[in-house]
């Protein structure tokens, strides 16, 4: 029978932080509450393996994989707008964070995954790559490629001339 | 155009946003349990099915066995045994009953549902008439290496592939916590008017470093779908 005594004192300690990477992915509340879940919930199911080492690590990475690989999609959760600000916003400031947000969502969910992980997590290449189960060379060719289709993004384009 | 600088500060700034949720671990526990229960529920069928596979196929064998001799002794003078009839390719499979049975353990009754074993078009398509929004939907898909993608009354709910070992076997929702889930089935579900779910089989895609690749599509399995209601005797949750 595997240990699971951790597991709940895991939750409350740490879930909160992995909500947020979550969040980041899925860009819904609802939606990344629900993935953190379904992550933990296979983690669960392993957790007697996975306590001993580094169990927020392991838990991400099933929140990443999950998303990644099988993830719901809703009507209004990842399709892609077809209508672009005609306001420019100052670069730097609420408005223009808010363009960058709406042009993550348009990335890949591979790309997006690769963004998260690389600038808000701050991992490195090879950490990526060890999250997402890819080589190191494929995380910087989707690195690349996401911070391309930002900079082609015509939300952006303008909004960030001047920066 | 963007930099790494903005991108860590967009990323920051929305993910503060997203608060906390204080009733996850009670969740969590909710979901362990309900995961248990499937566990035991499927394990409870997989016993019953050998059981079953040991007492009836043997007798149906020896059934089968004295009914062809018969038939042969009566109808070929050389007294040979016609050669069984090739099973059906359309025969259809099992579907685990914890996730498509007229009841599920977590407390909610069906209320509408379909199976499909290797569907000519590839898709399947059902119609529930819902009376509350506490609902939870199955979906199995199983033809390795497919994909699929799910609508209901025309909004896309859910897609992804049907797993490398060949089934996947999932559900949305959860009766115990509306404040997740009833604003998104209230977006998609008419209360009290048949709603259609649409399941169908579509292109697989793989990653590669050249992006996503078209796969076949059409291959042989399974897709099912069911649309559970908690039933009224369940005192709704207030949920998070």
């Amino acid at each position: 029978m595997a240990d699971r005594s951790g597991f709940d004192e895991f939750v409350a300690a740490r879930s909160r932080a992995l909500l947020r990477t979550a969040y980041l992915l899925t860009r819904n509340r609802s939606l990344a509450e629900d993935l953190l879940q379904t992550a933990l919930l296979k983690c669960w199911q392993a957790w007697g393996r996975i306590d001993d080492g580094d169990p927020e690590a392991y838990v991400r990475r099933v929140v990443v994989t999950t998303y990644v690989s099988w993830w719901r999609r809703r009507s209004r959760g990842e399709v892609p707008t077809q209508e672009l600000p005609e306001s420019v916003a100052p670069p730097g400031g609420p408005e223009q964070r808010d363009l960058v947000w709406q042009a993550l969502g348009r990335l890949p969910r591979r790309q997006r995954a690769v963004v998260v992980l690389r600038y808000y997590e701050d991992l490195s290449e090879a950490d990526i790559a060890r999250v997402l189960g890819v080589s190191r060379g494929t995380v910087k060719s989707q690195c690349s490629k996401a911070l391309a289709h930002l900079r082609v993004d015509a939300s952006l384009e303008n909004a960030l001339e001047g920066s | 155009m963007t930099n790494e600088q903005q991108l860590r500060e967009t990323l920051s700034a929305h993910a503060e946003e997203c608060g906390d949720n204080p009733a996850r671990v009670g969740q969590m526990r909710r979901r362990v349990r309900a995961y248990r229960l499937r566990q035991a529920t499927g394990a409870s069928f997989a016993a019953a099915v050998v059981v079953v596979a040991a007492v009836v196929v043997p007798v149906t064998a020896a059934h089968r066995g004295s009914t062809s001799s018969r038939v042969a002794s009566a109808t070929s003078p050389s007294g040979s045994v016609p050669a069984p009839a090739a099973p059906s390719r359309n025969s259809p499979t099992p579907v685990t009953p914890s996730l498509h049975g007229p009841e599920d353990p977590r407390g909610g009754r069906k209320i509408g549902g379909a199976v499909a074993t290797s569907p000519a078009d590839g898709s399947l398509t059902y119609t529930f008439t819902p009376t509350s929004l506490r609902l939870l939907l199955t979906i199995t898909c199983t033809p390795r290496g497919g994909a699929f993608s799910l609508t209901l009354n025309g909004h896309p709910i859910t897609s992804g592939d049907c797993g490398g070992g060949g089934r996947v076997d999932t559900y949305i929702g959860n009766f115990d916590d509306q404040a997740v889930y009833q604003p998104m089935w209230k977006e998609v579900v008419n209360l009290g008017q048949p709603n259609t779910v649409v399941m169908t089989l579509v292109t697989a895609f793989e990653p590669s470093k050249s992006g996503p690749l078209p796969r076949a599509q059409r291959k042989p399995g399974t897709l099912a779908s069911v649309m559970y209601q908690a039933v009224p005797s369940l005192s709704p949750t207030t949920g998070s």
